[in-house]
């Protein structure tokens, strides 16, 4: 299976929650700001990386994940990526798309902005980390849900397969 | 081979570029509005979900041919569909890639 997180510019949430998903971060307690900073592709993407596919690493499960920004028109997006995938022989069913960025808050997103979009790293990226902080929590059940959808989607797949 | 016309926005002028290519419109004069509006109708093309390609069959070559609109997000889109066909185990040397904006205008009289 393939995990795709995704956001506007594949910098902060769907970095974070790929991290959380292959325990490079704890998903059982919150998290230091230099644990945030000690992460090497956070808030560390430019505009020519959006659209573009970032592999992260393989989950327990042996399910690829990826992080991938998708820019302002995000089901649009997902959409046409969707039909790629189908018309170049691929399996709708071995990828699953998550939207990370609601899972952040208005702090983090507005910090994202400024750092990556408008170049006030230093001010941005401080002011992203602090709201991240603040939400990680909620990031931590996002990533949980993702979890339980993909075993319950496996699990399905295996119990078709014993059947077939 | 499979071929993909794009174009920004809803994607029509793709849509046309691709039924030429199909031979569903014509080719060799301006194709009037009502005539790409009556085989978007029978595409069903408003009802699909915003961003989905328009499968339009085979050419007399035996490509595949699709169509789609990029809103205003060609440039993302033109990276991510390259990663996903890979991805996905498909060769981009098995695909060609027609940006119909790049080409001259007046496929539609006005």
């Amino acid at each position: 299976m393939n995990v795709v997180y995704y956001c506007f510019g594949s910098a902060h949430s769907s970095i974070i929650s790929a991290a959380i998903h292959l325990n490079r971060l704890p998903d059982y307690r919150m998290i230091e700001e230099k644990e945030l900073k000690s992460l090497p592709d956070f808030d560390a993407s430019f505009k020519d990386g959006i659209g573009t596919l970032y592999f992260k690493g393989h989950d327990e499960y042996g399910n690829k994940v990826f992080t991938l920004g998708v820019g302002a028109e995000q089901p649009f997006v997902i959409e046409s990526i969707k039909s790629v995938i189908t018309a170049s022989g691929g399996n709708l069913n071995d990828y699953m798309f998550f939207q990370a960025l609601p899972h952040i808050n208005r702090m983090a997103k507005i910090g994202g902005a400024l750092s990556r979009r408008y170049g006030w790293v230093h001010w941005g990226r401080s002011l992203c980390i602090k709201g991240i902080v603040q939400c990680y929590g909620d990031l931590i059940e996002f990533v949980k849900s993702v979890k339980a959808e993909l075993r319950q989607t496996m699990e399905a797949r295996d119990k078709m397969l014993i059947k077939g | 081979m499979k071929i993909l016309y794009y174009s920004e926005g809803d994607g029509v002028p793709a849509i046309v570029e691709a039924l030429r290519h199909v031979g569903r419109l014509p080719n060799d004069r301006a194709v009037y509005p009502n005539e790409v509006e009556t085989v978007l109708k029978q595409l069903a093309y408003s009802e699909q979900p915003k961003g989905q390609w328009i499968s339009l069959g085979k050419d007399g070559s035996g490509n595949d041919v699709y169509a789609c609109g990029t809103n205003h997000s060609k440039e993302i889109l033109e990276r991510a569909w390259a990663h996903f066909v890979n991805l996905a185990g498909d060769s981009m040397a098995d695909w060609s890639w027609i940006d119909v904006d790049s080409k001259q205008s007046g496929a539609v009289k006005k």
